[in-house]
């Protein structure tokens, strides 16, 4: 079966259009800053040559939308602090290899440390139902993942699981995109807000962008053509001066998002400060778990004990986040820091904008 | 008796009966039965020898099996320096317990595709491992054959102006593997096939080759890569003409792999001057393994820094590395 998002002879007119109107005011004698906050975006803009196409004309920065990126060096010290006690973590794949500041998860592996990768968190009451260990769900990820994670929560609740916690991670994208506009250093001509978060949340969260900055948004998918579509929409919301958030993947995301999704989440977590990479603490940007379900938090069911530390010398894995700085900015990039040979998280998982540039870069 | 036990590796009775069992199964192609060594009769002073050894995860795939897989495979890396094979070696490890009936299958695999390559089994080995000391089966075989034709062909000798051809749709095996893994419903078969003929029929027409390579792990990406290192050059291929079955493109999508790192086992990439891909393509589009061949790319340059690009359909040009952490476990 053809996929006309992805095979379409059309788009080719379109991105010639969109071309030409670059070549125009306000854009002739300039390069437009369009971000996207999306990691799964980067790697679609990147593979599908469009970074390439608009070399010169447009800058594709990478934002905050890599759940494992964005994940602190103190919070991944922490889950390395926990499978040295010897408790069982279940955990996405794309952690494993993060180096944490002494160890990561992969040497704690190659030590006998008990680490079962799990695609979906669901995944994990069944671990914890054959085994008398503790085991830790490292619970990352934004909107996408969150309602799972809050189903796994009601589920070991009702199942009266009692050997399993989760060490919350979460963050939400909203309150990270406040932050960023208002710490603002780069001028960003238009967002590509997140094509799977905003199944969840919908596209109100994002009005205040265009209302109080006057910075175009689109809502995108990640096939070729819905790129296409989406740097048309910024070019043409530019052009007009009719900044809007317009949702160019009205197949899968509805105006409102999902509701019983955001319940379930509301029902199980509250809104608490914590730690970006990049951008340090962030007020009321993630979860945590609320009073009635605090005996599924490993921070307190455990003795974690684990100080701040530094990120990783030369590492600008914070900068590429917040849309500072390229991954091939960084002097540690394709030399000592490969995906062999990780020294940051943005080098690690598949959405990082580091392994994306390492495997689809350009010239 | 249904299973392998560990006595039939003792080099008592039982290692007897597992010979006769697989000397039977395998009939006249085993030559020098029961000597400690066998004895080549070749007429050449040049000799392609090639080993690899087959640790597949599933052993019976569509399209294939572990058997078959340890017979084409070898014969391809002969195929590709232009050798004709004449003779294999096979080595069986096998876990405790393994059934009988599985490795009947294996060998009549083995059996047909040898007939039909017509060659023979020189050498051979046993041995039997505890239970969870190996995954069922592994094998390894070792190919010899000899060259005949006067040419130059190796991954050092691609020249800026040749032309970039596969033999038919890539990734294939490596979905059809993928599919099974993940338990999905797929009509996706293995390429599972020697490309001794084609190649064969190239020669045999005196069409000139400069470079051949199969692309088995790593898939077509990394072969590429390999040659532009080797040869000093740099590829630009044509994503829009490399060929890949809309459903290798489907699952490819589901499991976030790229078909062009995805392993081939029944192709061939073609490299040779831009004038001789006419008569390349009429010649492989009369067979039925090569009625997919098409040309894919061109050799743009020499480099110092040797790369491969790639072409996306919407015109823009961008990488194609060697990837480092591919994940592809025990595919071949």
């Amino acid at each position: 079966m053809k996929n006309k998002f992805k095979d379409n002879s059309q788009l080719i007119q379109l991105l010639q259009q969109v071309d030409k109107l670059l070549t125009l005011s306000p854009f002739a004698d300039r390069q437009c800053n369009f971000m996207e906050i999306c990691g799964t975006h980067t790697v679609s803009i990147l593979k599908y040559g469009f970074r390439n196409y608009f070399k010169k004309r447009i800058n594709f920065l990478s934002g905050p939308g890599c759940p494992v990126c964005v994940t602190s060096q103190k919070d991944i010290d922490k889950v390395i602090s926990l499978a040295q006690m010897g408790v069982r973590i279940a955990t996405f794949g794309d952690l494993i290899k993060v180096p944490g500041s002494k160890s990561s998860l992969e040497e704690q592996m190659a030590l006998g440390k008990e680490v079962n990768v799990v695609y979906n968190p669901l995944d994990c009451l069944k671990i914890a139902d054959e085994t008398d260990e503790e085991v830790v769900f490292i619970a990352v990820g934004f909107e996408t993942t969150i309602p799972v994670i809050a189903s796994l929560i009601l589920d070991a609740k009702k199942l009266r699981i009692e050997n399993l916690s989760i060490l919350p991670l979460m963050k939400t994208i909203p309150t990270a995109l406040n932050f960023l506009l208002t710490n603002l250093e780069n001028e960003i001509d238009g967002f590509i807000c997140p094509g799977h978060v905003s199944v969840i949340i919908g596209e109100r969260p994002y009005k205040i962008i265009p209302e109080k900055y006057g910075i175009p948004c689109v809502i995108a998918g990640f096939e070729p053509v819905d790129i296409g579509l989406a740097i048309e929409s910024l070019v043409s919301q530019i052009r007009k001066h009719t900044p809007i958030v317009d949702n160019r993947y009205k197949r899968v995301v509805k105006e409102k998002g999902n509701i019983s999704a955001r319940r379930l989440i509301e029902e199980v977590f509250e809104k608490t400060d914590v730690e970006w990479r990049g951008f340090g603490e962030v007020p009321a940007s993630g979860l945590k778990l609320r009073e009635k379900f605090s005996k599924f938090d490993a921070e307190k069911k455990f003795n974690i004990n684990v100080k701040s530390s530094p990120e990783p010398e030369g590492c600008i894995c914070g900068e590429v986040i917040a849309g500072k700085k390229q991954p091939v900015e960084c002097p540690l990039f394709a030399k000592k820091c490969t995906p062999d040979t990780p020294i940051g998280p943005c080098m690690v998982s598949y959405e990082g904008a580091c392994s994306a540039f390492y495997k689809y870069g350009e010239e | 008796m249904d299973h392998i036990l560990l006595s039939h590796g003792s080099g008592g009775k039982n290692s007897r009966k597992l010979l006769k069992f697989i000397y039977d199964s395998l009939g006249d192609i085993v030559i020098n039965r029961g000597e400690d060594s066998g004895i080549a009769i070749l007429q050449t002073d040049k000799l392609a020898i090639t080993t690899d050894s087959y640790v597949i995860d599933p052993i019976f795939f569509p399209g294939g099996d572990i058997g078959k897989l340890s017979v084409c495979g070898t014969l391809n890396d002969l195929a590709m320096v232009g050798a004709i094979p004449k003779y294999l070696t096979l080595c069986f490890i096998i876990e405790e317990n393994f059934p009988f009936n599985n490795l009947r299958k294996i060998l009549y695999s083995i059996k047909e595709e040898a007939e039909s390559a017509g060659i023979k089994i020189i050498a051979g080995d046993t041995k039997i491992v505890s239970k969870g000391k190996l995954d069922k089966i592994f094998i390894n075989t070792t190919g010899y054959g000899i060259i005949e034709h006067s040419q130059e062909i190796n991954s050092h000798n691609a020249q800026p102006g040749d032309a970039v051809i596969v033999t038919g749709d890539i990734g294939d095996h490596g979905a059809a593997i993928m599919a099974v893994r993940n338990d999905f419903e797929s009509d996706l078969t293995s390429d599972c096939a020697s490309v001794v003929p084609l190649i064969r029929k190239l020669l045999a027409e005196n069409i000139n080759i400069h470079t051949l390579r199969d692309p088995t792990r790593g898939g077509l990406a990394s072969i590429l890569n390999e040659i532009a290192i080797s040869s000093s050059i740099d590829i630009e291929l044509e994503k829009v003409k490399i060929p890949i079955k809309d459903s290798v493109n489907g699952i490819c999508d589901i499991l976030g792999i790229d078909p062009l790192y995805m392993a081939c086992e029944g192709r061939a990439a073609i490299i040779c001057p831009e004038s001789e891909v006419g008569d390349i393509l009429n010649i492989l589009k009369e067979t039925n393994d090569g009625k997919n061949a098409c040309k894919i790319g061109n050799i743009v340059d020499k480099s110092k820094e040797p790369r491969v690009y790639l072409k996306t359909f919407i015109g823009a040009r961008r990488i194609l590395p060697l990837l480092s952490r591919e994940q592809t476990p025990r595919i071949c």
